[in-house]
């Protein structure tokens, strides 16, 4: 509580009462008064500061609105910026002279302007409100931690940080996109076709008028066209459109793959965009959509419909899917606990307080058995009675005490100080091994990973606190690294945290292959097709591209599809700073680096580790590329088209694949 | 985050009536702190620390007011600045009790002192920097203490308690000087009718100047405690469902975590070895 300020003037108000009331009231008093009325001072200023602080965290109340378009709402849309208004409250009838007020921005949001902090004293009754603007790029989950509260003094020598929790969690819906949901001006036939009716150029039963042909045998006397017919003599029937509904169903992938990467700009979120374009340019055109999300493990469907509540509630769940965090299993540890421990610091300061979350001195005491060789003191130990009763050696340490001969001259002094050396000499193998535990034991309290082990006790506590494990929890914790790891990592994913994980395992496989994600996608395929009717377009919004050599069920689910007459359209996500694969290198490329000596000895660090980076990404390029090629050519096997994101317009891919479905000529 | 708003320049800050009045207060107290220097015949020393507060005043040197209170103990006990204790006065601490350019002089160093401290937060920092907990853009900019969060009470709410805390000392100092702590029997703290001089050997009693530190330490031992129980009872009075739900759990943990260390260092090396022969399998399989 108290700052670098306060602890110096501590000291010398400390240094001046002392000399001013013992060594120098002979001199002069005057050092006495100054330091006892200095110490008055400040002491009043303590005891003031923390009947503050008590009284004001408990009476501080928060609340949080969101206004996008000039209204509160539950969630925002991704791209539009909206308002946070914060209003904190103060109940209490302690005033404090200076507070800091600061509200805990998101990351990865774009600041538009406002105020997110401000500084004032505190009154009974006193209202306070902070609004801001701000705009998040990329559709997911906004969360609101909570604000800082810092309350000092007014000399600087007190201060304390609290955390006022809040946690609120925001969908941000994907953009409203006008991409194809823009009405045509003139109108293809002669009248715009009712809703959920669509053109197909297949006679039909229809209410819109195809063609006129000559009347055949057979034909219904309804379906003559008598005008025609008596101008061309002879008889005319009228064809009508056949009015086919068309579906189309996305799949998309949230396997850990594809929630890597910084936050807001995973292959998962230009997946769930491309999704949430599809969905509204196919919705805006009154076509059926539905959703599959899948994993490894499991999937969820939202069977096909074309209401704006379904549309409205694909987006939601398309929301949360992006909103995902990443798998952090096989983080190392220090970093996820280093992570950790900052992330509850600063959101739970009062929980990993040291008078709140202790750490006695007797924990860090390090135990002989968890020593091989503590084991043999122990022996030591117990095997020490048995020489200690033999007459020889008790003889010859009694000699050994005899023989030193101390310099008193009092016989009871001369009798204590052999009983007392004959004891050391006797009991010394026991005395030797006490010490050595005592050593052992005390070693802990100076050894370096004192403070990591004092920290990784504090988070364990927390994370024992939330997840209700009671105090044998906390030793867990400390313990395990395993279950530490993955509950930090849950810590972590909830307040929506990112840390880094290794991509490749110690045999240097990718981690994140996901080979287990093709029996769910397959198995999904074929459920979607028993329920389906005629002419239906599965979209699969998933990386594939590692798992060329695994696609056997998913091209069995897929021909299962084609044979019914629906069709499947595969788009992959493709990292950004990858180039295409259809572009070949020219054949003398600039160099991007500056020219370096071919001699790797003769290159500085930072040009061999600029070498290191650029081979290392032609190699990853070229394996992409590769897999990348492998992939088309499996499903090309099976009659599916692969898609890149990004590759030209994937959303018009999808909507000219949907109206080929309903025979019409590609609009584009 | 803030909008890009300029920030006060110096000389508006200094125009506010609340600033003023903390520059007024600590330039009279360096006054008062001269002219009681210049009545003990140190003009030197009554110069030097004029000086010297005057230019951490406006220069808003951080060590200002912890060094203007050694200089103004060093000039009071050396008024010639040489470090040379002249003869000690073995009446003195009796005799000199209860001066009024003492009073004057303690009044004056922690006006100075708290108003120095003040002016700090509002043209320099207000709270200390912290690398953790700020979400701001602008984290390496000092926080400071706005103009608009001085309140009007404050500076007279300032100068009462440096007049309290000046009498108190000097009631508290009377205390330790008139009462002396008696060996016969049990200790006793007893008035001390018949003063005799600092040197000369008590009866019965402890020596002057331990007696003082002995009295001291009791005062301040004394009231940290009655004041730490209160503040705990305040403080457990107002605790959060979490922090009690916390301290309850880690007396939990803190009475038995032998034992659960013990389970737990077990089941952990258990953990491990499925764990690895898990991954050896796997790795066999492939």
């Amino acid at each position: 509580m108290l700052t670098s300020r306060g602890w110096w003037l501590l000291v010398v108000i400390g240094l001046q009462v002392f000399l001013g009331v013992v060594v120098l009231p002979t001199w002069s008093v005057t050092p006495a008064v100054i330091g006892l009325a200095f110490l008055a001072w400040f002491g009043w200023e303590w005891a003031i500061f923390h009947w503050r602080l008590t009284s004001v965290i408990s009476q501080l109340r928060v609340e949080r609105r969101i206004v996008q378009n000039e209204r509160e709402v539950p969630m925002v849309w991704a791209g539009v910026h909206f308002t946070v208004r914060l209003n904190v409250d103060y109940e209490a009838g302690v005033s404090v002279p200076f507070v800091r007020i600061e509200d805990r921005i998101p990351t990865g949001q774009e600041w538009i302007g406002g105020e997110a902090e401000t500084s004032t004293f505190l009154d009974a009754g006193k209202h306070i409100t902070l609004s801001y603007d701000l705009r998040c790029p990329s559709l997911g989950i906004l969360r609101f931690e909570g604000v800082h509260v810092h309350i000092a003094d007014l000399h600087g020598l007190f201060y304390h940080r609290r955390f006022l929790r809040e946690g609120v969690e925001y969908l941000v819906l994907p953009r409203l996109s006008d991409d194809e949901g823009r009405q045509r001006a003139d109108k293809r036939f002669n009248m715009l076709p009712p809703p959920g009716m669509h053109r197909f150029r297949r006679p039909g039963t229809g209410s819109e008028l195809l063609d006129l042909r000559d009347y055949r045998a057979g034909d219904p006397p309804k379906m003559i066209a008598w005008k025609p017919s008596a101008r061309r003599d002879r008889l005319i029937t009228k064809e009508f459109e056949s009015e086919v509904p068309v579906r189309c169903v996305l799949f998309l992938d949230t396997s850990p793959g594809v929630r890597l990467g910084a936050p807001g700009k995973t292959a998962l979120v230009q997946l769930a965009s491309l999704a949430s374009g599809v969905a509204q340019a196919a919705a805006a055109n009154r076509d059926l959509v539905g959703l599959t999300i899948f994993d490894e493990e499991r999937a969820e469907i939202l069977m096909p419909a074309r209401t704006r509540t379904h549309l409205i509630m694909m987006l939601e769940r398309l929301a949360l899917a992006a909103g995902r965090m990443p798998d952090l299993a096989g983080a190392s540890v220090a970093e996820i606990a280093r992570r950790g421990k900052t992330l509850a610091r600063t959101l739970y300061p009062e929980l990993m307080a040291k008078d709140t979350n202790t750490m006695p001195w007797s924990r860090l005491w390090l135990p002989l058995l968890d020593r091989r060789w503590g084991w043999m003191i122990v022996a030591v130990l117990a095997a020490s009675p048995l020489l200690i009763i033999r007459k020889d050696w008790l003889r010859e340490t009694a000699a050994a005490a005899w023989s030193m001969k101390p310099g008193v001259s009092s016989g009871w002094a001369r009798i204590i100080f052999f009983f007392a050396i004959w004891a050391v000499f006797a009991f010394s193998p026991i005395l030797i091994a006490l010490v050595v535990w005592l050593f052992h034991g005390i070693s802990g309290w100076f050894n370096p990973k004192r403070t990591n082990l004092t920290r990784r006790k504090r988070l364990a506590a927390l994370l024992a606190l939330r997840e209700n494990l009671g105090p044998t929890g906390i030793e867990c914790f400390i313990h395990d690294d395993a279950a530490f790891t993955e509950t930090v990592g849950r810590f972590l994913s909830h307040h929506r945290t990112p840390c880094p994980v290794p991509l490749y395992d110690d045999q240097g496989r990718y981690r994140f292959r996901g080979e287990r994600k093709i029996k769910t996608l397959a198995a999904a395929i074929l459920r979607s097709v028993g329920r389906a009717r005629d002419n239906e377009l599965y979209v699969l919004l998933a990386d594939l591209t590692e798992l060329a050599a695994d696609l056997a069920p998913l091209l069995k689910a897929a021909r299962v599809a084609r044979s019914r007459h629906h069709q499947v359209l595969v788009i992959v996500p493709w990292p950004s700073d990858v180039p295409e694969p259809e572009d070949k290198p020219a054949p003398n490329p600039e160099p991007r680096h500056p020219a370096v000596p071919v001699e790797t000895s003769q290159l500085t660090p930072q040009q061999r580790f600029l070498m290191h980076r650029s081979l290392i990404h032609a190699a990853f390029t070229e394996q992409i590329q590769h897999a990348y090629r492998e992939l088309r050519r499996e499903l090309g096997r099976a009659g599916i088209s692969v898609v890149r994101v990004g590759e030209s317009d994937a959303v018009q891919i999808v909507l000219d694949r949907l109206d080929r479905l309903r025979g019409m000529r590609t609009r584009r | 985050m803030k909008q890009e708003t300029l920030k006060p320049s110096d000389r508006e800050l200094f125009r506010h009536p609340g600033v003023q009045n903390y520059v007024l207060a600590a330039l009279v107290s360096l006054v008062i702190v001269f002219g009681t220097l210049y009545i003990r015949g140190s003009i030197v020393g009554g110069i030097v620390v004029v000086l010297f507060g005057t230019a951490g005043l406006f220069l808003r040197w951080t060590a200002a007011p912890v060094l203007m209170l050694l200089l103004t103990t060093y000039f009071e006990l050396f008024p010639a600045g040489k470090p040379l204790l002249g003869s000690d006065d073995p009446w003195g601490p009796r005799r000199n009790s209860f001066r009024i350019e003492d009073m004057l002089l303690t009044m004056g160093l922690l006006v100075y002192v708290a108003s120095q401290y003040r002016l700090f937060g509002i043209l320099v920092q207000a709270l200390p920097s912290e690398n953790e907990g700020t979400t701001t853009g602008d984290a390496n900019q000092p926080i400071r203490r706005p103009t608009t969060a001085i309140s009007i009470v404050e500076f007279p709410k300032m100068i009462w308690l440096a007049a309290i805390a000046v009498f108190a000392a000097q009631i508290t100092w009377g205390f330790l000087v008139f009462f002396q702590v008696e060996t016969e029997g049990s200790f006793s703290v007893k008035y001390v009718r018949h003063f005799l001089p600092e040197t000369a050997a008590q009866e019965n009693a402890l020596h002057s100047a331990a007696s003082r530190f002995v009295l001291l330490s009791a005062i301040v031992l004394g009231i940290s405690v009655i004041a730490h129980v209160v503040l705990w009872y305040h403080r457990m009075r107002v605790l959060t469902p979490d922090e009690a739900k916390m301290i309850v759990l880690d007396t939990a943990w803190n009475e038995s975590r032998r034992e659960y260390a013990r389970v737990a260092s077990w089941q952990a090396w258990a953990n491990a070895r499925t764990r690895r022969r898990t991954d050896t399998t796997e790795g066999e399989q492939r």
